[in-house]
């Protein structure tokens, strides 16, 4: 991900076109993937259209204290949480807060090819709410357990637990396809 | 595969370590540990292949929709300029009133210098009568020395008067007494009354105008007296 130098970002604060449209440019390919990973493809657009609505409206208060794009996913986590909360999707009530069984791939599985990564969407469609977006933003490299457990609002031995959870379960439904 | 014996390390630390999110110590023990360690090497293979496998999912380019750019950058434009007026507003707004609020204040402090309290006028109460009989400083045993005023009120009224504040003014400068709760003169009645400053071990009553002033539910009462 890149990150917007300073003076791009001070002219974003002001309003600046050219310097918003390099804000969008920069930053809607993670916003759209994350969002597309949490609630679907029919409505990723619209909730990443609504992501960056709140990033340009937000973005005269960013204080820099963390990088942009953790800055960005971060929005972009609440605005799926709050989309999530009112579809009422209740996936985080069916989580089991208990270890999952480890199921390990076989090598061949291991690699990374289409058919791999095609299952692999898949497995991560059917995660809970919060395993999904733990792995969907430990997926942008930059996104330490850190960065991860304040845009998830949560502490960083749940980012740990529910990072392992949902390797867990990917792994099991990888194996059971 | 199966999971491995419990003398292997937690896959869940596996998890952890393939974050990177693991002291360095226990990083470095744990990547010792896999050289002679097939089961534990297989765990991380596994999250490995999950984990590079999710960062491939999160390359794939969002498909590509400039007229909502180009609406998305206009929406957010404006919305930073509504943003930017309405605080250029109420910075105005903030400037203006701490202006008014600093203007009164400067007024009330030079009214305060001009026209001290001494000037106060005592409000007209033909038939309440403050008498200022005398000043002198008393040295109790205990206590410190003070400077005592010692009034005579006569309420001439038909109705009772309420001492609600007393300040008194000499040439140590002006203060404020403590007034007790009943001080309430009847309709009729004639009190006698001292209030009292402390004053310091060595002072003495210095020539000049001593005056004291009470303030009344009906009205403030002054009185006073110049030591030659």
């Amino acid at each position: 991900m890149i990150e917007l130098d300073a003076e791009t970002l001070r002219r974003c604060r002001r309003g600046d076109p050219a310097a918003l449209g390099a804000l969008y440019d920069g930053y809607r390919q993670p916003v759209y993937y994350l969002v597309r990973r949490m609630v679907g493809e029919a409505e990723a657009e619209d909730v990443c259209q609504e992501t960056f609505i709140a990033v340009f409206g937000a973005v005269a208060k960013f204080e820099g204290k963390s990088k942009l794009s953790t800055w960005v996913l971060a929005v972009a986590t609440r605005v799926c949480l709050m989309h999530l909360r009112k579809r009422r999707r209740r996936e985080i009530s069916a989580e089991s807060t208990g270890d999952e069984p480890l199921t390990l791939l076989s090598p061949s599985d291991a690699l990374l090819n289409k058919e791999f990564f095609q299952r692999l969407a898949d497995a991560m469609d059917r995660l809970p709410e919060n395993q999904r977006m733990a792995v969907t933003l430990r997926s942008f490299e930059e996104m330490s357990y850190e960065e991860i457990a304040r845009a998830m609002n949560c502490r960083l031995d749940q980012v740990r637990a529910t990072l392992f959870r949902a390797r867990c379960r990917l792994l099991k439904f990888l194996e059971g396809r | 595969m199966s999971t491995p014996s419990p003398q292997h390390y937690d896959p869940q630390e596996w998890s952890a370590y393939l974050d990177g999110e693991l002291p360095a110590a226990r990083r470095d023990a744990m990547r010792d540990h896999l050289r002679d360690c097939p089961p534990c090497a297989a765990i991380l293979r596994s999250f490995e292949a999950v984990q590079r496998g999710a960062e491939s999912l999160a390359q794939q380019p969002a498909p590509a929709q400039p007229q909502r750019r180009t609406r998305l950058v206009a929406i957010g434009a404006a919305m930073i300029a509504q943003g930017r007026s309405w605080r250029r507003w109420l910075l105005w707004l903030a400037a203006i009133v701490s202006a008014v609020i600093l203007a009164g204040l400067a007024a009330a402090l030079w009214r305060g210098a001009t026209q001290p309290r001494q000037a106060t006028p005592a409000v007209a109460m033909p038939k309440v009568q403050l008498t200022l009989d005398r000043v002198l400083i008393t040295r109790y045993f205990v206590e410190p020395p003070s400077l005592e005023y010692d009034v005579t009120i006569h309420n001439g009224d038909a109705r009772p008067l309420e001492v609600i504040r007393v300040i008194v003014s000499d040439p140590l400068g002006e203060k404020e007494r403590p007034v007790a709760a009943a001080l309430r003169v009847e309709a009729g009645q004639t009190l006698q009354r001292v209030f009292s400053r402390p004053i310091g071990e060595d002072a003495r009553l210095q020539s000049g105008r001593y005056r004291i002033l009470l303030e009344t539910s009906d009205g403030r009462l002054v009185a006073e007296k110049v030591v030659p």
